[in-house]
């Protein structure tokens, strides 16, 4: 009996023991699996990462190489473009610079360099191929380089060949591993965000030493430093305002009625100095405020915008292009007409140009009014570009006559309107130009002929969409 | 009585288990691509979500064509309200949301609208660079006053015309690490109508950043080396500088 209890308690504490293990065996084999089971997931990601960091390895790695091969390529076509003294040849060197050196540019771009740390690596690579273009179509009018530009491509050799051994240097370095793009790739995520590649910074950083005494490069070119450094011409000569007189402009530009009271948002010293306004409307809605720039010098509107939501449409095209012809006219802009426009989110942006003498356009004095199509007020305006270039002009007569520059022409184009035109040449130049608007193969092009010495100068593409009118 | 369910199914519970958390990770978005290209589809009806159907409702609500909660989705309400526009507009009363009816409304959807005349694909071209623009101005800039978000747009348009930086829309866009929305995927969405106005307005040639070719955030700032740059204009939170 004693025994039996004894055994039945045995039995009952073995069963419970046995339960509880039972339970904590489940727990476990629910853990374990759970484990396998993120292990995996753990493995595969892993793997997923190591594979993505390889790629992305790979793909720097070609960039750079890509670079390294076009510099040194550029370096030994600079070599050649010093002693060559035939146009044709060079015409064809300086076409191959072009191309290597906006190649080696582009390359350079895709390689993950913190900001500003290769600026003048690019900034020579961009101008060289740039400058290189505008000695190519120089040759190409039968001159050869002029001792000035001969001197500033040997310059530009001289530190290209620093530019080859530093990157050479890096190539070899880079060989033995000492340089992995991998590191800067990972920037980011948070547990490498203390080594942040600056490693790599570091490295690159060598390329700039070549370029300390890098030569002010003026040349016939969009990147040639006297345009990118270009002063505003129409503001030369005028005198600074004061905020007074800058806050009595934007009343008299936008409608004063609808104005509560102006504040200082955003003034800049950018190309142009400018006061930067904000015109809050009389029920004090900033989410209805006009922007509204005034430069510094001459009190004049630089830009504004108004970012109301535009209502149903009721005003045309044409009527709204009418509008901004007659606010121009009321704002004081008598010499200006209308070229091309776009439409977009029921607003129409049209571009004016100047006009001068008896209707010759000045294409390089631009502005742009932007019109809403609900009730046609003046939601736009821009005049960055009219400011920039407008000053007086001797318009000289042009040397050769229409019948001349149009037998220049070439005889597929179906000419249907010849114009006067002073256009915007590379390198901040200017040219007066018959324009002749022609149709081919169901295309509307303008042809500009030098009316000096007959070369053609630029071809444009009209592009006509629904949204309205513009070039290419 | 749990405990036997537990024995007997011990594998199976295991395995729903796993299945839960992989399920769970899937969802969170760790397994899968987060990032989402391309445009937004042209046509808009009965079912459709998103941005362009808070346009639409918006300006329906605010012409008196819509009375419903402008929520972004295309119900019975929005269906009856675009038609009432159509028939008014003169258009074909379907209740979709298409290229005429888009245009109609004064919206411009990327990558719609057929081309009149002209050969080649030059309007195309520039109507998927807006939208490239305006997905880089919504990652960067969406919360800024109107004309930060123009300005964002206009320094990258500044650095096209710059020798310093590469001479396309796309390539200063994807330079590896010029943009943090860029970097972090946040740019992948699509652009509100607010981005896309100022994308245009950039496009067109309007600069308020005075020529700018940075901006930065002082409070979120991680290079020391921005500061340096000088400062041309401060527009709500950003820093434009040279």
């Amino acid at each position: 009996m004693e025994d039996n209890k004894k055994e039945n308690a045995v039995d009952r504490v073995s069963k419970e023991y046995r339960r509880s293990l039972n339970i904590w065996r489940s727990i476990a084999a629910v853990l374990a699996i759970a484990l396998i089971g993120t292990g995996v997931y753990a493995y595969m990601t892993t793997n997923d990462r190591n594979y993505y960091k390889t790629y992305l390895q790979n793909q720097y790695q070609r960039s750079f190489r890509d670079m390294v091969s076009d510099v040194e390529n550029l370096k030994i076509l600079l070599d050649k473009a010093e002693v060559t003294g035939n146009n044709i040849q060079s015409n064809s060197i300086m076409n191959q610079i072009w191309k290597n050196g906006y190649s080696a540019a582009e390359s350079l771009s895709q390689i993950p360099i913190s900001m500003g740390v290769l600026e003048k690596t690019h900034k020579f690579l961009n101008q060289i191929a740039d400058f290189s273009l505008s000695i190519s179509k120089q040759n190409a009018a039968n001159k050869l380089m002029t001792d000035e530009q001969a001197n500033l491509l040997a310059k530009l050799n001289k530190m290209a060949d620093n530019l080859v051994k530093e990157l050479r240097k890096m190539q070899a370095d880079m060989n033995e591993g000492k340089i992995q793009f991998g590191e800067i790739s990972q920037k980011g995520a948070f547990y490498m965000k203390k080594v942040q590649g600056n490693a790599l910074d570091s490295q690159f950083g060598n390329l700039e030493k070549g370029f300390a005494e890098y030569p002010a490069m003026i040349y016939d070119g969009p990147f040639s430093d006297n345009v990118i450094e270009g002063k505003p011409k129409g503001l030369q000569h005028e005198k600074e305002v004061n905020m007074e007189t800058a806050q009595e402009r934007v009343k008299k530009f936008i409608d004063g009625q609808k104005i509560g009271r102006i504040v200082e948002v955003s003034s800049g010293k950018g190309k142009i100095n400018t006061f930067g306004l904000e015109a809050i409307p009389k029920d004090g809605d900033r989410s209805k405020s006009i922007f509204i720039d005034i430069t510094k010098k001459g009190g004049h509107v630089l830009w504004m915008l108004d970012s109301r939501a535009v209502e149903e449409k009721k005003l045309t095209d044409e009527q709204a292009i009418e509008k901004a012809k007659n606010f121009l006219k009321q704002q004081g802009f008598g010499n200006l007409t209308n070229t091309f426009h776009y439409k977009n989110d029921n607003t129409i942006t049209v571009t004016f140009v100047g006009v001068e003498g008896d209707g010759v356009l000045i294409y390089p004095d631009q502005m742009k009014v932007k019109i809403a199509l609900d009730n046609g007020d003046i939601v736009g305006f821009d005049a960055y570009q009219y400011w920039m270039s407008h000053h007086d002009r001797n318009i000289s007569k042009p040397a050769i006559t229409e019948a001349e520059a149009r037998e220049k022409v070439n005889k597929k184009i179906e000419i249907n309107r010849v114009k006067l035109a002073i256009i915007p040449l590379p390198g901040d130049k200017e040219q007066l130009c018959y324009e002749f608007k022609g149709t081919y193969n169901g295309n509307d092009y303008f042809v500009y002929i030098n009316a000096e010495n007959g070369n053609e100068e630029n071809i444009l593409r009209i592009i006509k969409e629904e949204n309205g009118v513009l070039t290419q | 009585m749990l405990l036997k369910i537990i024995k007997k199914y011990k594998f199976l519970i295991a395995g729903i288990f796993c299945a839960a958390i992989l399920t769970g990770l899937f969802k969170t978005g760790y397994l899968v691509n987060p990032m989402r290209y391309g445009a937004e589809t042209i046509l808009l009806k009965w079912g459709s979500r998103g941005d362009y159907v808070y346009v639409v409702q918006d300006k329906l609500k605010r012409w008196g064509y819509y009375k419903g909660n402008i929520d972004g989705i295309y119900g019975n309400e929005t269906r009856v309200a675009v038609q009432e526009f159509q028939r008014k507009n003169g258009l074909k009363v379907d209740g979709i949301v298409g290229d005429e009816t888009a245009r109609a409304l004064g919206i411009n959807i990327p990558g719609g609208g057929k081309k009149t005349s002209g050969g080649g694909g030059g309007g195309g071209a520039r109507s998927n660079e807006l939208y490239t623009l305006a997905q880089c101005i919504h990652g960067e800039a969406r919360g800024e006053p109107y004309i930060g978000q123009v300005a964002v747009g206009a320094v990258i348009m500044n650095r096209v015309r710059s020798p310093l930086f590469p001479n396309t829309i796309a390539g200063v866009i994807f330079q590896p690490g010029a943009f943090t929305a860029v970097s972090d995927g946040q740019m992948f969405q699509p652009p509100g109508s607010t981005a896309m106005k100022a994308a245009q307005d950039a496009l067109n040639g309007w600069d308020p950043s005075g020529g700018a070719l940075y901006y930065y955030n002082p409070a979120k700032v991680t290079s020391s080396w921005i500061w340096n740059r000088p400062v041309i204009k401060v527009i709500g939170k950003h820093y434009f500088a040279k």
